[in-house]
């Protein structure tokens, strides 16, 4: 009997700490700060067979990028581990927004969280075709976020330019009643333009940002290692990179932002919040612990208890009271 | 299954490490032909992922990732051998590799009683129960792929030729020595003019006995050549085999490509191969281990390439194992 009643004092602890990590991105509720990054997690059911993963420690899942049409992809390979990251060049491979309709919103309420629809394409016109032909399902979905920023496609993305974007959005916009996404181009002149482009063509929330393009070299050949010769960047490696990108933003701009660069732990994840992020997206560090989520959600409790302990507070502060709290030196 | 497993035992044999680990209760029992992932994690350095809560546990819990721990990806690596645990007792499973570049030589340093962490087991084995007569080639380190499909074959009583080559017996993934040649392989040896002398495979008291093709003409014992000139050998006395034949192939894949232009002109039945290629996830959502294939129905696949749709696959989830007369290998070598 004691030791019931232990247990279960434990389980309250548990679920009482977790609400310190409740958060609120825009209109959305979030269960935990952690969205799973597009493209890292196909479409959420896979890991429904995984024995021991857990959707408990994710506020919401990005689903893969999908367009207006299926796309095959580029050739092989399409991955390469780099130092402290990796490069990509899938290519944007996907089943189409059909196929989408068709064999994956049955299931996606299955996985008990926030499911964010994410499309992308070649052309504005592309990915607008593809929102529209989402739209009348947006029911299904948390939140709708618009990806300007592949660099596996044809010419430069859309995100590079800002007249381009604030077309793209506000034509999204039009369609859809959920919250918009936009997913920003991390190697831009001023993302800080972007990024209030977005905000007054109606974007609710930023995600800050997508893979930084790179390349790998085979020396022995003196050829690309990716088939499609260049990739995009992913991983630790551009976490600082992504943190000052954050940093801009957040001062600039008053909607909230998803940060997504290279977060791998919760001293990562604080960094981005404390730095402006509203919730962290989780993308490479899943290849490489596929329980990453449970052990980020562990450690940022783990530091509230700490930092309300060194403040000399009786309770840890809720996490949302972190968002934006940097003090710059000088 | 996503967890941590621990290491039991770690053997050095050259460029070649035979590592056992001893997999969390619960663990599936793999199916010839799968893999697992695997990766270092900070518990090799000191570190227990769920351990009581000492503060230097909770600080790594908090800023120990991936960066900390080398590499960004976790390593496919096929299962070797598995040996079913009695009841509540955790299983054993055997990975035999070739320390090639940062992964590998990472996971070369284990000791025992250090965690790994894992993913799997992944991808679709072999569905062998059809088969008859079965030809198993490998190339190298290719052998672990193809080890335990050996095995299995065995225990059903279907004994497989097992073909093995290497540029040299001293560089074998697995430990080499004469024997006689066994009555059931001589389905496969009587008709060839060269004399084959068989090499039995010694591994840990256990052995899978094969034919050695060896680069190095001066190695008793083994076949001086490569793999493929072996199987056109064979191939070549015994017309009659291919008909009912199944080879299945896991190597390098040039030796892949090869053995597919020997199956199609010897009319092989059943020509499967293991690839490989780069990983991210090994869950089929990344799409990063994408091969391209072709599809719609190939009239008796000896035909050569036909012109027709290609499409692209995942070696994790629609693979690792292909028909092999579907691989566009120009695309792959
Ligand atoms: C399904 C499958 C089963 C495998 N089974 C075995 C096995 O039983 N024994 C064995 O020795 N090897 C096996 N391999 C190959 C093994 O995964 C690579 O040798 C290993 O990943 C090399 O890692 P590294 O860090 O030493 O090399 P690096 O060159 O430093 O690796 C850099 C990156 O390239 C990837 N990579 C390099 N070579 C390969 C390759 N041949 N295949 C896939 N990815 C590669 C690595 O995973 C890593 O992401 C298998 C591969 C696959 C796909
Ligand atoms: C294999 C792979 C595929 C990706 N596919 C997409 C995609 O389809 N749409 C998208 O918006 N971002 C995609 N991304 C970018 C990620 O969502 C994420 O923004 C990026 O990887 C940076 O975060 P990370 O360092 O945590 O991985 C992909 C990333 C990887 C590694
Ligand atoms: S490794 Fe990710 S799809 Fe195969």
């Amino acid at each position: 009997m004691k030791s019931d009643k232990k247990a279960s004092g434990k389980a309250g602890q548990r679920a009482q700490a977790k609400e310190l990590l409740r958060l609120n991105l825009g209109k959305l509720s979030l269960k935990s700060p952690i969205v799973i990054a597009s493209g890292t997690f196909g479409y959420g059911d896979e890991y429904l067979h995984v024995r021991g993963f857990s959707f408990d420690d994710i506020g919401a899942i990005a689903l893969k990028g999908v367009t207006i049409r299926p796309r095959a992809g580029n050739p092989a390979p399409r991955i390469v581990e780099t130092t402290g990251g990796m490069l990509n060049s899938i290519g944007l491979s996907n089943i189409g927004v059909n196929a989408l309709i068709e064999e994956k919103l049955p299931m996606l309420q299955d996985l008990g969280t926030h499911i964010i629809l994410n499309v992308g394409g070649d052309r504005p016109e592309d990915l607008i075709d593809a929102a529209k032909a989402l739209s009348y399902y947006q029911n299904y979905f948390s939140a709708i976020e618009v990806n300007v920023s592949c660099p596996n496609l044809d010419g430069t993305p859309i995100g590079q330019n800002t007249g381009t974007t604030a077309r793209v959005v506000t034509s999204i916009r039009k369609l859809y009643r959920i919250p918009l996404i936009v997913k920003l181009v991390p190697n831009i002149a001023s993302i800080v333009e972007v990024a209030g482009v977005c905000e007054r063509a109606g974007a609710d929330i930023l995600t800050i940002a997508n893979t930084f393009p790179g390349m790998a070299i085979d020396v022995f050949k003196r050829r690309p290692i990716l088939g499609n010769n260049t990739g995009g960047l992913s991983g630790p490696a551009i976490k600082p990179l992504a943190l000052l990108l954050v940093h801009r933003v957040y001062r600039a701009v008053s909607i909230p932002i998803i940060a997504s660069g290279g977060i791998t732990c919760a001293r990562d994840a604080m960094e981005f919040i404390i730095a402006g992020a509203s919730a962290i997206s989780i993308g490479t560090a899943l290849f490489y612990d596929a329980n990453v989520c449970k052990r980020i959600t562990e450690g940022l409790v783990d530091f509230l208890n700490e930092d309300a302990k060194m403040n000399g507070l009786e309770q840890p502060r809720p996490l949302k009271d972190y968002v934006g709290t940097l003090v710059l030196n000088g | 299954m996503a967890g941590e497993c621990t290491v039991q035992q770690m053997k050095l044999r050259g460029n070649f490490c035979h590592l056992t680990l001893k997999m969390p209760l619960g663990f599936p029992e793999p199916v010839p032909g799968q893999f697992i992932m695997v990766s270092c994690c900070p518990s090799s350095d000191g570190y227990l992922p769920h351990s009581a809560d000492s503060p230097d546990a909770r600080f790594q819990r908090f800023a120990m990732g991936p960066v900390n721990e080398r590499t960004t990806l976790p390593r496919p690596m096929s299962i070797f051998d598995y040996s079913r645990p009695a009841k509540r007792e955790r299983g054993l499973l055997t990975l035999v590799f070739k320390t090639l570049g940062r992964g590998t030589l990472q996971l070369s340093q284990v000791r025992p009683g250090d965690q790994l962490r894992f993913l799997g087991p992944l991808g679709n084995g072999f569905d062998y129960q059809g088969w008859r007569r079965t030809l198993l080639v490998a190339g190298g380190v290719g052998f672990s792929g193809i080890n335990m499909i050996a095995r299995r074959l065995r225990e059903a009583g279907n004994e497989p030729l097992v073909a093995l080559g290497v540029n040299t017996r001293a560089q074998s993934p697995v430990q080499l020595s004469l024997t006689e040649v066994p009555s059931v392989y001589r389905w496969a040896l009587p008709h060839t003019t060269e004399p084959l002398k068989l090499v039995v495979s010694h591994l840990f008291e256990e052995f899978i006995p094969s034919i050695v093709t060896s680069l190095y003409p001066g190695d008793e014992g083994a076949f001086c050549g490569t793999t493929c000139d072996l199987v056109e050998k064979l191939l070549g006395a015994n017309p009659s085999y291919a008909g009912d034949l199944t080879l299945v192939a896991c190597g390098p894949r040039p030796m892949l490509a090869a053995l597919t232009a020997i199956a199609r002109h010897s009319h092989v039945k059943r020509y499967l191969v293991m690839l490989e290629e780069r990983m991210a996830c090994g869950l089929g959502t990344c799409l990063g281990c994408a091969v391209q294939t072709r599809e719609g129905v190939l009239p008796f696949e000896e035909d050569g390439p036909q012109e027709g749709p290609t499409t692209f696959k995942r070696v994790c989830t629609d693979g690792p194992i292909f028909n092999g007369y579907r691989i566009i290998w120009e695309r792959l070598c």
